[in-house]
């Protein structure tokens, strides 16, 4: 018997050391591309600006950063940012992070003190370069700009000189592979101002850029990636106010009889004009809603018309150079109208709760840019048939409640 | 900020298991021992759960066992295209039985059994990819079955047992809204006291060849009351009312289960058992909240379960008066489909493989003794009202451990 219960003892034991579970393995594959020197060019988006200016935090998540993150398996030889090294963060405008308060007795977002001393980084080694050549502000012609540096203090922190453009600095690291996503501000600082500033670059024009711009990128051996631009109507910057039901509006319009009118259906308040509005502008007469402050139906139309004049010219460029596209248009246009469930929880372009853009109404939230940088691995894998990791999202935050 | 956030956000229950679904099998080492087979043979008191028939044609006065099994189980997760993976850290679980058995004059024998034949207990990582859908649940029913057992004949045998059901539950899952604190969570617990019955024949076709034929009911676990709390940002605190309560039905399945016996000879007993899950039952899982808000819906469920069957063989060896030795094996077909695979019950195809034994300590009392090792076969499936998606893997080690005493 007691030889039975030791048998029994060490059968127990060897099947229990045995129990640890097994799991499925993720097999990496490089496919057609070459990932070893991973080069990322755009704007703010690439760069990793969230509620409403570029800190750290949203540099840590920005999409390329956690595309390199996904590429360790398939070869990169790391992928260097232009990291903010102070707990601060700086917007084009000099404020800093927005955060969620409560104002009022209501939830709403508050911009916080901008770093300004982050501007005077010089962060470019030549043994080291930047990588991460994500440019807040700028617009598909400033990537060919020569002396770009001069004009936009964020490319001055990294770039090689200040007679550089982001194109050359780019080219002088001889990528293997580039994720460019660059037209959101071809349009955005027309839209942003509501129509009353800047200018949307002509559609013909953007072309001439980006036959340049992929031209000089593309016409070696080099892989990559682009992505289109999303329309207007998508971004809860331009939708949000009306959302909220603030019918019927009085906006300024020098064209009326009075120089004022009554909001039309289907124009759009900007969110920048929260603070007017609570103000009582828009209610009376005496204080109708700025024009700046509206998009009316022209303004709109040659907004969308030009967009998707960008996208066709984006589409064409990535059959021509066999290059992955990213439809991020169609992607945030899906989340605008019918949302989306992803790995246990609803995301629409609500704002604030919706869960993927930030509180600037613009720019995603670290999640947001986990869910971006999947849709660039989803595009990448199909065209090189590669296998890239998509990354877990839920490892990244979403908006945070007071 | 409507309703989107909590479209899905109460998303739950159902569970791990030693068994497929929410199934515990492990009521009593014998049967254990020979993979869950003995709806027709007679194993001593354990038949009260297995088939009350079978208990009539007990030739002792008295028969009373106990036993409790350890449950180490594992499950893990693999995301879909992806190089996310977790493991459970699920705590151990503790199944137990108790029967005794009592002879009436010649043809009736009265019997009570405590068992544990539901269950679940499943830890993930609080911090891991699905804590939306599910960090951890526990799930507990203990039967309480009072029987009664009469020989209709020396070959034919029917018994009635009245099953009283004490059942708990209790789940935490995080909310995906977040303060500088971290993310808000979401805690059900509850409990309530049910009722099923239990009845099987049991038939001595010839000496050597035995059938019997059991019927556990199925019982509806109705949770009235139960406490919601939920941790969340102050600034939506008035979104989530303190002292909440909830509604929740949860149905444990019947069972029809065939079984088949061959006393081969003196030395060799066959066994082979075909167990109907009727896991169809379970169709949804909603929770209705006392008081809703504008962030807070009652939260709708689907778990579309399905009909199982249980394949089970199992053989005893008499070595000698002292010492019986046991093995068996099962196959057991997940009810659940491929695409409402929730990770709070990662329910696969398992093979289940089964020894033990018995051994006389003295004329009366006998030592009991089982191991069940249960491998899941891996499976690739989703949960698809929350578009969460992976590979599963599931593994499980259940020593158990029991007397019996019977003169």
């Amino acid at each position: 018997m007691k030889t039975y219960i030791y048998y029994y003892l060490i059968l127990s034991l060897v099947l229990l050391a045995g129990c640890e579970v097994k799991t499925s393995d993720f097999k990496p594959a490089s496919g057609e591309a070459d990932f070893s020197t991973f080069v990322a060019i755009g704007d703010s988006y690439t760069a990793g600006y969230t509620d409403g200016a570029l800190g750290a935090r949203g540099q840590e998540s920005s999409f390329p950063n956690i595309m390199a993150q996904q590429f360790k398996g398939v070869g990169i030889n790391g992928f260097k940012q232009p990291m903010i090294s102070s707990n601060g963060s700086i917007s084009g405008s000099g404020t800093g992070y927005m955060d969620l308060k409560i104002v009022n007795g209501s939830l709403a977002p508050v911009p916080g003190e901008g770093d300004m001393s982050i501007l005077s980084d010089r962060l470019y080694d030549s043994e080291a370069p930047i990588q991460n050549l994500g440019v807040p502000g700028a617009l598909s012609f400033h990537l060919l700009g020569d002396g770009y540096a001069t004009l936009n203090p964020f490319f001055a922190r990294f770039a090689s000189t200040t007679a550089t453009s982001v194109i050359k600095d780019a080219m002088m690291m001889e990528p293997s592979f580039i994720s460019l996503w660059i037209g959101g501000n071809d349009v955005l600082s027309y839209a942003l101002a509501g129509g009353e500033e800047g200018a949307i670059t002509d559609p013909t024009m953007f072309a001439g850029y980006m036959n340049m711009i992929t031209n000089t990128l593309f016409a070696g051996e080099t892989t990559g990636v682009i992505a289109n631009v999303p329309d207007i109507e998508s971004l809860p910057f331009f939708t949000h106010i009306l959302s909220d039901g603030h019918l019927p509006l009085l906006i300024e319009d020098e064209n009326a009889p009075n120089g004022f009118r009554i909001l039309l259906e289907g124009e759009k308040v900007l969110l920048s004009a929260s603070s007017l509005l609570q103000a009582g502008y828009g209610q009376s007469v005496e204080k109708p809603l700025p024009s700046n402050m509206v998009l009316d139906a022209n303004e709109l139309k040659d907004i969308k018309d030009a967009i998707a004049a960008y996208n066709t010219t984006i589409k064409s460029l990535c059959s021509e150079y066999g290059l992955a596209h990213v439809d991020l248009n169609g992607f945030m246009a899906q989340l605008s109208t019918k949302g989306l469930i992803l790995d246990g929880n609803a995301y629409s372009s609500t704002f604030v709760s919706g869960g993927i853009f930030s509180l600037d109404g613009v720019h995603v939230t670290e999640r947001g840019s986990a869910i971006v940088a999947n849709e660039f691995i989803k595009s990448i894998n199909t065209t090189y048939k590669a296998n890239i990791p998509q990354v877990d999202i839920n490892q990244y935050q979403t908006v945070i409640y007071p | 900020m409507k309703k989107s956030i909590f479209m899905i956000i109460l998303s739950v229950i159902s569970l791990l298991t030693y068994a497929e679904g929410y199934q515990v099998n492990v009521q009593s080492q014998k049967n254990t021992a020979m993979g869950h087979t003995g709806t027709a043979l007679l194993l001593g008191s354990s038949s009260v759960h297995f088939n009350p028939g079978a208990l009539s044609l007990m030739d002792k006065d008295y028969d009373f066992s106990f036993g409790g099994t350890l449950v180490y189980s594992q499950a893990s997760y693999a995301k879909s295209n992806s190089d996310y993976q977790a493991t459970t850290d699920n705590p151990v679980g503790t199944p137990f039985y108790l029967y005794g058995a009592k002879k009436i004059g010649e043809k009736s024998v009265i019997s009570i059994g405590v068992t544990t034949p539901y269950g679940n207990s499943l830890a993930w990582d609080d911090d891991w990819s699905g804590r939306y859908l599910i960090q951890n649940i526990s799930l507990k029913a203990i039967v309480v079955q009072p029987t009664y057992s009469y020989k209709i004949s020396d070959k034919l045998g029917v018994g009635l047992g009245a099953m009283l059901v004490f059942g708990s539950v209790n789940l935490n899952k995080a909310l995906p809204i977040e303060s500088a604190q971290g993310e808000g969570s979401a805690e059900l617990d509850g409990s309530t006291t049910s009722f099923g019955f239990n009845a099987g024949i049991y038939y001595q076709a010839s000496e050597a060849l035995s059938f019997g034929l059991n019927y556990r009911s199925k019982v509806k676990m109705e949770m009235v009351s139960g406490d919601a709390s939920f941790e969340t940002p102050s600034a939506l605190a008035a979104y989530f009312p303190a002292d909440n309560t909830f509604d929740a039905e949860l149905p444990l399945p019947a069972n029809l289960t065939f079984g088949l016996g061959y006393h081969l000879n003196e030395k060799w007993t066959l066994a082979a058992d075909f167990q109907y899950v009727f896991w169809s039952a379970y169709e949804e899982l909603v929770f209705d909240f006392e008081k809703n808000t504008d962030l807070l819906a009652d939260s709708y469920n689907p778990r579309g379960y399905e009909n199982t069957l249980i394949y089970r063989i199992g053989a005893e060896f008499n070595q000698s008066d002292k010492l019986a030795l046991r093995a068996g094996a099962y196959y057991d077909q997940t009810p659940i489909s491929d695409n409402l695979l929730n990770p709070e019950t990662p329910g696969m195809n398992k093979i289940g493989l089964s020894f033990g034994g018995t051994y006389m300590l003295s004329e009366k009392l006998a030592l009991d003794v089982s191991l069940l090792y249960i491998k899941g076969l891996e499976r690739e499936a989703s949960y698809s009202p929350a578009n969460f998606s992976g590979t599963y893997n599931t593994t499980a080690v259940l020593p158990g451990l029991g007397l019996s005493y019977t003169f």
